[in-house]
């Protein structure tokens, strides 16, 4: 089963794109460190409101550029998906891909209790208000999350197997 | 031995060169330095375009000082980097080419703030920002992401000496 998902994403258009155009590898890569900052960034402007470094701006302002992570997630799945495609088998054998995606799915969980239990509550501040500490337990996951996201997504070529 | 050359004898050079994590350890903080300065400039530079008028202006003097820490993070792991293949990465076109991306994306970034602060107008967002604000938060944009390519072209072009 594993073996035959991995096997048909060697074999999708991209995963041939990836492997017969000599660049696009490394354009994948590119825009995976674009992606990572537009994402990082926007998270900096949101989750450090959260955290109550500064209150200046209302909760929905600092929710417009959550778009904008959002944004930069797209970017990065894409490449990523490129990236990946290129040798799916040996990705999926590295500890610390796994580990990669493993911390990716926990700040998807994070991401899904922001917009159901915090976004609402965000969306009533004003500038000036603090937030409660269970929205500033949440933005500083997302923080830590993605930093940690980062750290693994470098350290990936340390355990990788075969050409990636 | 010329400069270079006693560089990459450091201690912390051939940490890098020689253990097993010095070099990934090193990468992987200017990776989060990278997000740090650059997403936090990329945020400035389209919020400057008209993107997300509601946020006041005056969030990115709180910003500020955390893009420093950023690009604190990555002047002290991107100067280890060096070090350990100086003699390489100085004749290295994207490096070079970096290096004055960050320069030059640097001297528009203090223009631009300075010019966003002086344009009352504007920061209290009463008005758009000026067509010299905008201009140059496209600079902005432009020369982040060139330092980043370039990073990116560094890791594809590099041999050790």
């Amino acid at each position: 089963m594993e073996t035959q998902i991995l096997d048909w994403m060697a074999q999708t258009p991209l995963a041939h794109a990836v492997r017969n155009i000599s660049w696009l590898f490394a354009v994948c890569e590119t825009v995976h460190f674009f992606g990572l900052s537009v994402l990082f960034g926007a998270l900096l402007l949101v989750d450090l409101r959260l955290v109550g470094l500064w209150k200046l701006g209302s909760g929905r302002a600092a929710i417009a550029f959550t778009y904008v992570a959002m944004i930069g997630f797209a970017l990065n799945l894409i490449s990523g998906l490129g990236c990946f495609s290129n040798n799916p088998a040996s990705y999926w054998a590295n500890p610390i891909f796994k580990l990669k995606m493993g911390l990716i799915v926990l700040a998807g969980l994070n991401l899904l209790w922001f917009e159901l239990y915090e976004k609402r509550k965000i969306a009533l501040l004003a500038t000036g208000d603090a937030t409660d500490l269970e929205t500033r337990i949440v933005a500083s996951l997302s923080l830590l999350l993605w930093v940690l996201v980062i750290i693994a997504g470098r350290f990936l070529p340390v355990t990788a197997t075969g050409s990636s | 031995m010329n400069f270079l050359e006693g560089l990459q004898q450091t201690v912390m050079a051939r940490w890098v060169l020689e253990s097993d994590y010095g070099f990934y350890i090193l990468l992987a903080g200017h990776a989060v330095g990278m997000a740090v300065v650059a997403g936090a400039m990329f945020m400035l530079a389209i919020r400057v375009l008209g993107y997300g008028k509601d946020e006041p202006m005056a969030v990115f003097d709180r910003l500020y000082p955390v893009a420093w820490w950023g690009f604190a993070l990555n002047a002290l792991t991107g100067t280890i980097l060096f070090a350990a293949n100086g003699i390489h990465l100085f004749q290295n076109l994207a490096f070079v080419l970096k290096l004055v991306m960050i320069a030059l994306g640097g001297v528009a970034v203090f223009a631009l703030a300075r010019g966003v602060r002086q344009d009352q107008a504007f920061f209290e967002g009463r008005a758009s920002a000026s067509l010299r604000s905008k201009v140059l938060a496209v600079a902005t944009l432009g020369l982040w992401t060139g330092a980043i390519i370039a990073g990116r072209v560094i890791g594809y072009t590099m041999t050790y000496s």
